[in-house]
């Protein structure tokens, strides 16, 4: 087995304070490593710990690969913990650490598919998939604790939310009927206060996810994240949405 | 006795019921189809582009028939340039069908019924990845009743004579920017005005369901309110009439089973009778259904309202043990049409 100095290992992986590094295993060959972290055990002589250890249940979340090396992190968590804002761990019941949530987030934002996020990231799909569908559920909150770049550039939810009179279709995008991503009609739409008379049956149930959704997601940049995908439904679909565009226009 | 009717004199649009003969000739001649048969029909077809699901119910050219002799082709709409493709996905795969399906077209899918795939695609397709963006659409492969029990149904790679009970077999088929399919549903099921039904928990049976915001047993709510179960739960989609059937209730149990998976977000009411389906059918269908280029309907629908012999307007198409409009339905009519952009 390949080594690693212990001391690197808590810095590449950010393991600090009431924490250690129990173990670790890495295979070059399998291109990963897992490491087992846990609470920090006071010991005494003979490095016998001074106090029985707390109560601890085991999670595993997988982290921000190395270069070509993927991180599994076995984290024995005390009962009780809170471990919401340590970057090498996640949420319970989550394939992600936070750290590895926040960077697959900030994909989702770009409007990245979930293929193209497992081939470049090395994830499984079905794990990309199990944390899309735990934030389209509010089921977890997007990891924005270091807002990412691209999203912290785009407008904030609160200027879609805001009361402001609708703009005028954008020439961002060309000759476009599609309201920009930054009107407010796209919050007025989603959450059930604008309502069109809809021929489409794929707007029909596209709307009905999309405000079920919101109805459970509280926090702001996932639901900026749903109306960004309302605003891509139309930009996709608007050769057969002129019925409906023309309302949103006037609406 | 009749002539045999040839492939050349076929008149609906979305298909037509022919013997197996004259179906290996149509799939030998070029082009792309989809098929639909009893599965020892299919096993007889030549290779070609089509893909085929068992099933032996349909509306035919002559109106409702039930036949484990005759095999359904639908001639499907593709451009010259624009060659679909062929492609499996088990239960995981496909949750990337949407994101798999060509920037322009439609999807055309069948999964063999009572399978994993069938389960999950019915409770996890809303949270497909791309979901609603690309037409999806397609039916869920059955057998004959007489059979239940005893075989299972399957699904067909006309391409490469591959049979598959457990995968979904899909066609993606991509069209120019000059044309684009158009997905719809034709439910004459409309909510009743009865109770508000809301459900504890998401899937295919229930227990406990909320009745006007009051938890009851459902399946003695079903008793002691007499519901016909033949009418379907209905929810309203922003518009959209989305149906759940019945499939059973086992009173030792008092459990209440569906045909398609109720969801704890959504408020159902129990359908408004329908009294003639075939006729109220041919009149509730849009001005332009001969432009349909492919149907499916529902089982459910040939059973209860009678469909043998009776025609739905001029839409033909295999009756299902589930219709696919980008999400699993229940006793409805799917339609697809290729418009000019």
């Amino acid at each position: 087995m390949t080594g690693i100095d212990k001391a690197l290992l808590r810095q590449l992986l950010a393991v600090s304070g009431a924490w250690e590094i129990g173990d670790y295993q890495l295979d070059l060959r399998k291109q990963r490593c897992d490491v087992w972290i846990g609470p920090q055990i006071e010991r005494g002589w003979f490095g016998r710990p001074k106090s029985a250890p707390p109560r601890t249940e085991s999670r595993t979340w997988q982290h921000v690969a190395f270069g070509n090396v993927r991180f599994f992190l076995h984290v024995s968590v005390p009962v009780g913990a809170d471990l919401s804002r340590l970057p090498w761990s996640g949420d319970n019941g989550m394939p992600f650490t936070h750290a590895l949530a926040q960077q697959v987030f900030v994909m989702f934002n770009e409007g990245m598919p979930l293929p193209a996020i497992c081939k470049l990231m090395g994830l499984s799909l079905n794990d990309v998939w199990r944390y899309r569908f735990a934030i389209d559920n509010g089921l977890v909150q997007a990891e924005g604790g270091a807002a990412p770049r691209a999203a912290a550039a785009r407008p904030q939810p609160e200027a879609a939310a805001a009361p402001a009179a609708p703009r005028p279709a954008s020439d961002a995008d060309g000759d476009t009927a599609v309201p920009d991503v930054t009107d407010p009609v796209w919050l007025r739409l989603a959450d059930g206060e604008l309502k069109l008379d809809i021929k489409v049956l794929s707007l029909k149930l596209m709307l009905t996810k999309v405000r079920s959704q919101l109805e459970v997601i509280s926090d702001d940049e996932v639901r900026m994240l749903k109306l960004r995908d309302l605003h891509r439904y139309f930009v996709k679909n608007e050769r057969v949405l002129g019925h409906e565009l023309s309302q949103l226009k006037a609406g | 006795m009749n002539a045999p009717r040839t492939a050349s004199s076929l008149r609906p649009a979305t298909g037509a019921l022919m013997s197996v003969e004259e179906a290996a000739i149509l799939v030998k001649s070029g082009g792309w189809y989809s098929v639909a048969a009893e599965e020892a029909l299919l096993k007889r077809l030549p290779r070609g582009h089509w893909i085929g699901g068992s099933i032996p119910y349909f509306v035919g050219q002559d109106g409702g028939r039930t036949t484990r002799e005759q095999v359904f082709v639908t001639t499907l709409p593709h451009a010259p340039g624009h060659a679909p493709t062929l492609r499996w996905y088990d239960a995981d795969a496909l949750a990337s069908v949407c994101t798999d399906a060509p920037a322009n077209g439609y999807t055309l899918l069948i999964i063999p019924a009572f399978s994993d795939t069938h389960s999950r695609f019915a409770r996890e397709a809303p949270q497909y990845e791309d979901m609603y963006l690309k037409p999806l659409l397609g039916w869920i492969a059955g057998i004959h009743l007489d059979d239940l029990g005893k075989k299972a149904p399957v699904v067909i790679n006309g391409e490469t004579g591959e049979v598959d009970g457990a995968r979904a077999l899909v066609m993606h088929v991509p069209l120019p920017d000059t044309q684009y399919a158009r997905l719809d549903i034709v439910n004459l099921f409309e909510q009743g005005s009865g109770d508000r039904i809301r459900f504890t928990e998401s899937g295919f049976h229930a227990h406990e369901c909320l009745v006007n915001g009051k938890l009851v047993n459902f399946a003695e709510y079903l008793k002691v309110n007499a519901i016909d179960t033949r009418l379907p739960l209905v929810a309203d989609y922003s518009g959209a009439m989305i149906n759940v059937s019945f499939k059973g209730v086992d009173e030792a149990d008092r459990r209440v089973d569906f045909y398609a998976p109720v969801f704890d977000d959504t408020e159902y009411r129990i359908a408004k009778p329908v009294p003639d389906y075939g006729a109220a059918l041919a009149g509730a269908l849009p001005a332009d259904a001969a432009h349909t280029a492919w149907s499916c309907n529902c089982i459910l629908n040939y059973l209860y309202s009678e469909l043998e012999g009776k025609r739905t307007g001029p839409i033909t198409g295999p009756m299902t043990f589930g219709e696919v409009a980008y999400q699993l339905l229940n006793q409805t009519m799917v339609t697809l049409s290729i418009d000019d952009a």
